[in-house]
């Protein structure tokens, strides 16, 4: 029976598990004691292959972030697996919209490439590349509303001038914060968690002490907050 | 690792969705399960966690504020 998607709620399907698999395997990645990390050995096989490839597409850039951060060496087959994805699934033609935001995502995976050393250069599937700048113009809460979706291309993957114009409007992103804090959306929060990083440790700090607590038993909250944490403070998550 | 050949529109419609997704529309109430893995952990803090006081007094009262939060 086809999914029809309800916008806000993503469908329970087979994706979302395996990305919350994935997430987990890559937050144990970002520790530096656990040594190599391979994309290929940690995707599901056979009959779930296709929600693995649909796994690496909905987190993005995200993939490489034990390769970015720790410095793993990216093998030519997890880098080929990457590309099956992004062929696999398209970015879309329409709405406006989308596009937009898979094109500051994928230009996000592009960079993450190209860290590891990795010219994703005319691959088939990628989105034209955006920046998210227009959107830090908007006001606080439409703009930590998009920044939500857009957290691929987060630290340590968003351009210089981005960070910039985000730590001139660190209060913003703060109040975005805040706001998902008192909404109990704990994905969001860590997102803008995320964004905010260290333009405003103050607030950061503490808001990442409670969601390594209140989202343990969620492997993609777990995932941004040891991302944010790493990016902090260089601490690696507990195993 | 084998890769099927075409994804299936299920999985293509799912991946948009998760992609697409942003905030969550709803919010959950105070106590719901979101609070129960507090509850949990700080019930695994300590293996005694109530130094044999009633348990709406432990850790500051929080798990009463968390039972009012529930009732109301």
């Amino acid at each position: 029976m086809p999914i029809t998607p309800t916008p806000g709620i993503p469908p329970q399907g087979t994706v979302l598990p395996t990305v919350r698999l994935l997430a987990g395997t890559l937050r144990q990645a970002l520790i530096p004691e656990n040594g190599g990390f391979r994309l290929a050995r940690v995707l599901p096989d056979g009959r779930q292959a296709d929600a693995g490839l649909a796994a690496v597409r909905v987190l993005g850039a995200d993939v490489l972030t034990p390769f970015v951060v720790n410095g793993l060496t990216l093998t030519a087959q997890d880098a080929a697996l990457i590309r099956t994805a992004v062929r696999a699934y398209p970015a879309p033609q329409a709405p406006a919209s989308e596009v937009s935001l898979w094109g500051v995502r994928d230009a996000a995976l592009v960079r993450a490439l190209a860290a590891s050393g990795v010219d994703a250069t005319g691959w088939e599937g990628l989105a034209p590349a955006e920046s998210p700048a227009r959107l830090l113009t908007l006001p606080w809460v439409a703009m930590a509303a998009e920044l939500v979706r857009m957290t691929g291309a987060a630290p340590p993957f968003a351009e210089q001038d981005v960070r910039a114009h985000l730590a001139r409007r660190h209060l913003d992103v703060g109040r975005g914060l805040v706001r998902a804090l008192l909404r109990r959306d704990l994905l969001s929060a860590a997102r803008l968690a995320r964004w905010l990083g260290p333009a405003d440790a103050r607030l950061t700090a503490p808001v990442l002490d409670y969601l390594e607590i209140a989202g343990t038993d969620d492997a993609r909250v777990t995932l941004e907050t040891a991302i944010t944490r790493r990016l902090m403070t260089g601490a690696s998550p507990e195993a | 690792m084998t890769v099927l050949a075409e994804p299936t529109a299920t999985v293509r419609t799912e991946t948009r969705a998760l992609i697409g997704a942003g905030e969550a529309p709803h919010c959950p109430s105070p106590g719901s399960e979101k609070g129960a893995g507090l509850l949990l952990l700080a019930l695994l803090l300590s293996a005694d966690p109530t130094q044999d006081e009633p348990i709406e007094d432990a850790f500051g009262g929080v798990l009463q504020n968390l039972t009012c939060a529930a009732a109301f």
